[in-house]
């Protein structure tokens, strides 16, 4: 099984556990996005390229169960899997509460941008204040998750240094 | 200079999805899941359906073990509530059945026949809210019954909300909290005040719901509301909630009021689809026919039908 695989693999397993399983496991009311920690774990290991496309990919796949704009989620991944790969490249070490603080960090910027350009296309669900509360509560959930989701990536795509730059050579 | 070549690559994929994302924005916002993209959308309900239904057997007692570890505090506060409430609803039980005897006694010497007979199907919830700005329903029934877009839905202590999407196996419920969504509704008339109507909507991180009616409305706390006789989306007469709050506006050009629905969504398990659509009433109505000697009702179709309003 190519890596590619195993990696759509993850994802698919992702976006059913998001829709099926995590509306019972919510905490102060949110659900964690699982796609976006997946992008950033990927964007952290692999690098900008591949974190904008498996962001892509995972928030597509959960738009097609939202009733929000298609797009809206698939946009927001892209972008903070590709951010997260840019700033990795400048990070000289990886202390274990790294995957938890990108959690947070990760989980507030989607977050915003989410809201953002939901305001712009009429999501009427993300105005006020609630839309920042909710996606504070987010992101803390995101960070609790963190750890695992990036430890499952690190089983799925392995340890390879040279994968990084094959994204962009491809 | 390899360096450099790479960094445009990811510049010109970044720009390759982001104008792909807005793209796919713009067509759903403009036309809806109507097209092609709702098809991906139904395909991939289709598929994930029996699965989320499956999933949804084992993961909802862990859900409600993980609510009751969470909430304790409020499990116990509800409790409490909730035995005061039935112990003030048993002392209202016994005038409302004599409330209800007289009034089939009343119906039945003007023979007014104003029951709203409606075919309708019933379906189990498989799915809630998946995203944090998604207050959804997804539902194991579909097309399959007869159910389309912007049917109404209702429980037993009132309406639910509507149909947004409907595939082959499944449908999608906008939910009346949902601040997208809308319902024409009526106050019940005090003495010499009429009953009053006005457009009801859902609101940012709120359960209630805001009406805008008329000056001069008279609205009390806890009076019943209704969907109206304007409703395009409802059937006239279905119970709504309470009013929870009512205030003047400034400059008395009408009265700001809160509804507080009857439905709990969190506790619902099944719902009900009604198979009415707006500027359908033939199916709906009953067309009485009323002789000398007899009265005669009848209902297009002969699948299941309900009694849902009075």
């Amino acid at each position: 099984m190519t890596r590619a695989s195993r990696l759509g693999a993850l994802i698919f397993v992702i976006v059913i556990t998001q829709v099926a399983v995590f509306p019972h496991l919510r905490l102060f009311g949110v659900v964690p996005d699982l796609g976006m920690i997946v992008a950033l774990a990927v964007g952290y290991q692999e690098g900008p390229e591949a974190g904008a496309i498996v962001g892509f990919v995972a928030g597509f796949g959960f738009d097609l169960f939202l009733s929000t704009p298609l797009g809206l989620d698939a946009l927001t991944y892209a972008i903070v899997g590709y951010a997260i790969g840019v700033l990795e490249s400048g990070l000289f070490r990886s202390p274990r509460w790294l995957p938890s603080f990108l959690g947070v960090v990760g989980g507030l910027a989607g977050g915003l941008l989410f809201i953002g350009i939901g305001v712009l296309v009429g999501v009427g669900a993300v105005k006020g204040t609630q839309g920042v509360v909710t996606i504070s509560y987010a992101a803390l959930y995101d960070a609790l998750l963190a750890p695992l989701v990036f430890f499952l990536v690190r089983r799925v795509l392995g340890r390879d240094d040279r994968v990084r730059d094959a994204w962009s050579s491809r | 200079m390899a360096g450099a070549r790479r960094a445009s690559r990811r510049r010109y994929v970044l720009l390759v999805i982001l104008l792909t994302c807005l793209t796919l924005i713009t067509l759903d916002t403009r036309n809806g899941r109507s097209g092609p993209l709702g098809a991906m959308g139904r395909i991939a309900h289709r598929i994930v359906s029996p699965a989320q239904g499956a999933v949804d057997d084992v993961a909802r007692p862990v859900g409600d073990w993980w609510d009751g570890l969470i909430n304790s505090g409020n499990l116990k506060r509800d409790n409490r509530r909730l035995q005061e409430q039935i112990a003030a609803l048993r002392g209202k039980e016994t005038a409302a059945d004599q409330a209800i005897k007289e009034n089939i006694e009343l119906k039945k010497s003007l023979l007014l026949h104003n029951l709203l007979e409606v075919k309708n199907v019933t379906g189990l919830i498989v799915g809630r809210d998946p995203g944090n700005f998604d207050p959804t329903l997804t539902i194991d029934k579909g097309s399959e019954t007869g159910i389309s877009v912007d049917m109404p839905v209702i429980a037993p202590e009132g309406i639910v909300g509507k149909v947004i999407e409907v595939w082959n196996g499944g449908a999608k419920i906008q939910v009346l909290t949902d601040p997208n969504f809308s319902v024409g509704v009526q106050t019940p008339g005090h003495g010499a005040s009429p009953a009053t109507t006005g457009i009801a909507s859902g609101q940012v991180g709120s359960h209630d719901l805001a009406v805008l009616f008329d000056a001069g409305t008279s609205v009390l706390r806890g009076d019943q509301i209704v969907t109206s006789p304007q409703s395009t989306l409802f059937p006239s007469g279905l119970a709504v909630g309470t009013i929870a709050t009512a205030t003047n506006q400034p400059g008395n050009i009408g009265v700001n009021a809160t509804i507080t629905p009857y439905v709990h969504l969190g506790a619902l398990q099944h719902v009900t689809v009604l198979l009415w659509s707006q500027g359908t009433p033939g199916p709906v109505l009953p067309t009485t026919t009323t002789t000398s000697t007899t009265t005669t009702t009848t209902v297009p179709g002969s699948t299941t039908t309900t009694r849902v309003g009075g």
